[in-house]
């Protein structure tokens, strides 16, 4: 069956509406609210394939067709917002040292070591996903629409790897909570709905990259545009020039007029021309879904010498590993270095041995 | 800051454009709603249009298309905007890689509005493969109308219905979205009717589909150029002084590779050389059948009839006339109740009287032959009748066998198509057994009779010769000793070659001899003109002459082709 079609019975279905297999169509019952905004019977069968359509008076219905586009975008308007909580983990917390281990294979600590500074406590960290269709538009003729979708954890920031996408994917869900006690998972939404801003950024980012990408045909067409339009104008003031020269001074003031209003109608198709071709992007966010993941806080110091700077790291038995962290300095996330006065990645520690 | 002051103070104000309402849903009734998100999914799929690099059309097509078609589609989208001219050789399938592009503009909402214009003996050809390989809705237009519809079909027209008015300015009033023409050098001619149709026509898209974008004169390519992407080989005047005159002939002009690049940039050309297509052999074998004497006296005195009542009939007389010679030529049960009609009641009642012709004796001999080495086959005859006396002897003979024909249903074909492709080892069908069904799983075809217009027989040799067929074809053609048709297949077999011919080859040929060459009524007309036999074939050798002409002509025109768009 047309993707198009299975989606709009969907659709009605969860309208209120019946679908039922009938021979080659499909016999589907709308309700009146939803017969009027498509403007078909409360009655009908549909199917996607013309030679049925034509053959047996059913209606077609196929990708591309108004009413499936209608539905889409109310569908797509409605949203799809909510908090899917991870089942906690039926295993204890890993052992102290086991903890330890992970954290110093994780995160390196140039001139430093990880401890273990006490006793784990429960958490749950939010995780954020948004989905996305970004509209490019590359000319008055040219657009397209694509799907994107952005992971953030909403603690730290930062983008999910694809690795710790799909393993979040896979995990078990929670059960249903129980609608009359309180809702653990509410308590990390503000910290959710805060991280929406640099997920917005990151699907930016990234569509900025897929502007250029989708937009190399497109100025391809547009430089093509151009040229031919200046050959063809640079040709006909060559010629006005040309005859300019050999004609009758009337002649010639006629002519000279002629290559002034040709010039200016060759600024004026230019303009035109890059108009037409203004490469730009929108995004449409539908999805917004908040994953609560849980886990424990591992209260962590790091080692130099006599000198302890205390840490903190998230392990998320989901992923089978710890959440990545920014620099505690300046928000980086390149590896950390211990120096003899402070705790801070390698990018924003001062330069030993050199002077300013 | 807790949930129930951020609603309070309703932080989220300050998230991007879009947000807020999923915000406040969050917020309203935190759990997803597992069936919203497989609903908003599949919305996201319909209303998405991704860049050409992603093909959307892809899983609704009724087939698998080949690695380079799917690379022209892409090309034709994405690097020529399209607007292209499609001039792979003959048999390597414009029409699926036009059908590709505009599938793919439709499902990306680019093509509500597409119009393809061919020649009418293609017009259902394209329907077929519209429908079924891409699932696009169609229509088909007549005395300047067509259906429309929330689904917007296809408007189908046919190049000669559409250059004369009503449809003409039926289709000049729409503003087009695509516009496809098969068969595109017939517009190379600006001052013909067709080709002062295709410069008025206004669309986006635009595909020009041709295996000969040029015949010997340059001024043909630039024509068709111009059409596409006017300005890209400059001025009349500029072209002339870059590469030659209008009648600078191919092997003579100038600057053959600035000329390739520019007519690169909208023409994409393959050849079956580059592409790994390879189809199984046609093995052709004639298989002459000697009428029995009733039979023959039949045949002798309708056609004599018909030599004489032809020449100085009125213009419906003379259609039913001709007519009548092919149901003669099929069996004397489809020529009887055209005999009633026509006036000719003895003879009608002669041909009814004959109970089995010979060559259904020749027939039930060649299905025991094929059925018991385990080969199913395909029986076609161009005329009901014939296919209701075959079904009978066939039956009477013990051999299971399906029918399929146009006054079927739907189903009623797919069953008789499902029965053919499981127990049942014949299929009698007539031509309406084209219609693009898989009978790839034949191998065998047995005429029965022999279409007069050639592209018929193609088309018949079409349903089993094509990609997918796993074994060489066989294809036996059986006919009466004397017939009108023993001598149309002489000059097919030894003029033009035609068993032997690549699929889409003939077209090309046919298309050559005259304008509105029709074979079949050349065939009626040196029939009916003739005094007697010799002269009719003398006659017959006439018109296989030019027929090899314009095959020579047809070859050196794909030389020239490959000189000017080809590969450096």
């Amino acid at each position: 069956m047309d993707p198009g079609l299975r989606f709009w019975l969907r659709y009605v279905e969860h309208g209120g509406g019946l679908a039922e297999p009938t021979g080659d169509g499909t016999l589907v019952m709308l309700p009146e609210p939803l017969a009027d905004d498509f403007d078909l019977p409360t009655e009908l069968v549909v199917t996607s394939d013309p030679d049925v359509a034509r053959e047996d008076g059913t209606v077609l219905l196929t990708t591309g067709h108004p009413v499936l586009i209608s539905a889409a975008d109310a569908t797509l308007a409605d949203g799809d917002a909510g908090v899917l909580a991870l089942a906690e983990p039926i295993t204890p917390a890993p052992l102290a040292d086991q903890l330890q281990e992970r954290a110093r294979d994780q995160f390196p600590v140039d001139h430093g070591l990880i401890d273990i500074a006490g006793l784990p406590q429960r958490i749950t960290r939010p995780m954020l996903r948004v989905g996305a269709l970004v509209s490019y538009t590359f000319s008055a003729e040219e657009s397209y629409q694509e799907n994107v979708e952005c992971w953030v954890d909403a603690q730290s920031k930062l983008p999910l790897s694809d690795q710790a996408v799909s393993r979040l994917q896979r995990a078990p869900l929670a059960a249903r909570p129980d609608p009359k006690r309180p809702d653990p998972t509410r308590a990390i939404l503000p910290a959710a709905v805060a991280a929406i801003n640099e997920a917005h950024r990151l699907l930016d980012t990234v569509a900025d990259r897929r502007r250029h990408v989708l937009s190399e045909h497109a100025s391809d067409a547009h430089h093509q545009e151009r040229a031919r339009a200046r050959a063809y104008y640079d040709d006909t003031l060559r010629s006005l020039e040309r005859r300019r020269t050999a004609a009758p001074p009337d002649r010639a003031e006629l002519l000279a007029a002629r290559a002034i209003s040709t010039r200016k109608e060759r600024t004026r198709r230019l303009a035109e021309i890059d108009e037409k071709y203004q490469a730009r992007h929108d995004i449409r966010p539908f999805r917004l879904h908040v994953v609560a993941v849980p886990g424990w806080r591992v209260p962590l110091d790091v080692r130099r010498g006599p000198r302890r700077y205390p840490i903190e790291r998230d392990w998320l038995p989901a992923l089978g590993a710890y959440a990545e962290e920014r620099c505690p300095h300046c928000a980086e996330t390149a590896p950390l270095s211990a120096s003899k006065t402070r705790l801070g990645c390698l990018r924003c520690q001062p330069m030993q041995g050199v002077r300013g | 800051m807790s949930v129930g002051v951020l609603a309070a103070n309703r932080e989220w104000a300050q998230v991007p454009d879009g947000y807020a309402p999923l915000v406040e849903q969050l917020l309203r009734a935190p759990g997803v709603d597992p069936d919203r998100s497989v609903l908003v999914d599949e919305a996201s799929a319909v209303w998405s249009r991704p860049g050409f690099d992603t093909i959307l059309s892809q899983s609704r097509l009724g087939f698998t298309p080949f690695d380079y078609q799917l690379a022209t589609m892409q090309t034709v989208l994405r690097r020529m905007r399209g607007r292209a001219i499609l001039a792979d050789e003959v048999g390597l399938g414009k029409t699926i890689e036009a059908g590709l592009v505009l599938s793919e503009l439709r499902m990306r909402g680019l093509a509500d509005r597409a119009l393809v214009i061919t020649p009418a003996g293609l017009v259902d050809q394209w329907r077929e493969e519209l429908e079924r390989k891409f699932g696009l809705p169609t229509t088909i237009a007549a005395r300047g109308r067509w259906e429309d519809g929330d689904d917007r079909p296809v408007v189908l027209a046919s190049l000669a219905a559409a250059r004369r008015d009503p449809l003409r300015s039926a289709v000049l009033d729409q503003r087009w979205d695509a516009v496809i023409v098969d068969e595109a050098h017939r517009l190379r001619n600006p001052t013909s009717a067709s080709g002062k149709l295709a410069r008025a026509l206004r669309a986006r898209y635009l595909l020009l589909l041709t295996a000969t974008p040029v015949e010997n004169r340059l001024a043909d390519l630039y024509e068709l150029v111009n059409l596409v992407a006017p300005g890209l080989l400059g001025t009349i005047a500029q072209f002339r002084r870059t590469h030659g005159t209008a009648d600078t002939e191919v092997g003579a002009l100038r600057n053959v590779a600035a000329l390739r690049e520019r007519t690169r940039q909208i023409m994409v050309r393959h050849r079956r050389s580059e592409v790994a297509v390879l189809l199984p052999q046609r093995l052709a074998e004639t298989v002459l059948v000697s009428p029995c004497a009733d039979e023959q006296a039949v045949y002798t005195e309708l056609t004599t009839r018909i030599r004489e009542q032809a020449r100085d009939a009125a213009p419906s007389r003379r259609l039913a006339l001709r007519s009548l010679t092919r149901l003669a030529g099929s069996s004397p049960a489809a020529a009887a109740p055209t005999l009633n009609k026509i006036g000719w009641p003895d003879l009608a009642e002669r041909a009814r009287a004959i109970r089995r012709p010979r060559k259904f004796d020749e027939l039930l001999v060649r299905l025991h032959t094929h059925v018991e080495r385990g080969e199913k086959v395909l029986v076609f005859t161009a005329f009901r009748h014939t296919l209701d006396a075959l079904v009978a002897e066939v039956a009477a003979a013990g051999m299971p066998a399906a029918a399929y024909h146009g006054s079927l249903s739907r189903r009623e074909k797919d069953a008789a198509v499902a029965a053919f492709a499981g127990d049942v080892p014949v299929l009698l069908s007539t031509e309406s057994a084209g219609e693009g069904r898989n009978l790839q799983f034949c191998h065998v075809m047995i005429n029965m009779d022999l279409p007069w217009n050639p592209m018929q027989i193609e088309q018949r040799l079409g349903r089993l010769h094509r990609v997918g067929q796993q074994h060489d074809v066989l294809l036996a053609n059986l006919v009466s000793r004397g017939t009108i048709e023993q001598h149309i297949l002489h000059v097919l077999e030894t003029k033009i070659n035609l068993f032997e011919l690549v699929v889409g080859e003939l077209d090309m040929i046919l298309g050559r001899v005259t304008d509105d060459f029709d074979f079949e009524s050349s065939v009626f007309t040196a029939y009916v003109t003739a005094d007697d036999d010799a002269a009719f074939t003398a006659s017959l050798h006439d018109l296989g002459a030019e027929l090899a002409r314009a095959r020579t002509d047809y070859l050196h025109t794909r030389g020239a082709v490959d000189q000017l768009v080809g590969e450096d």
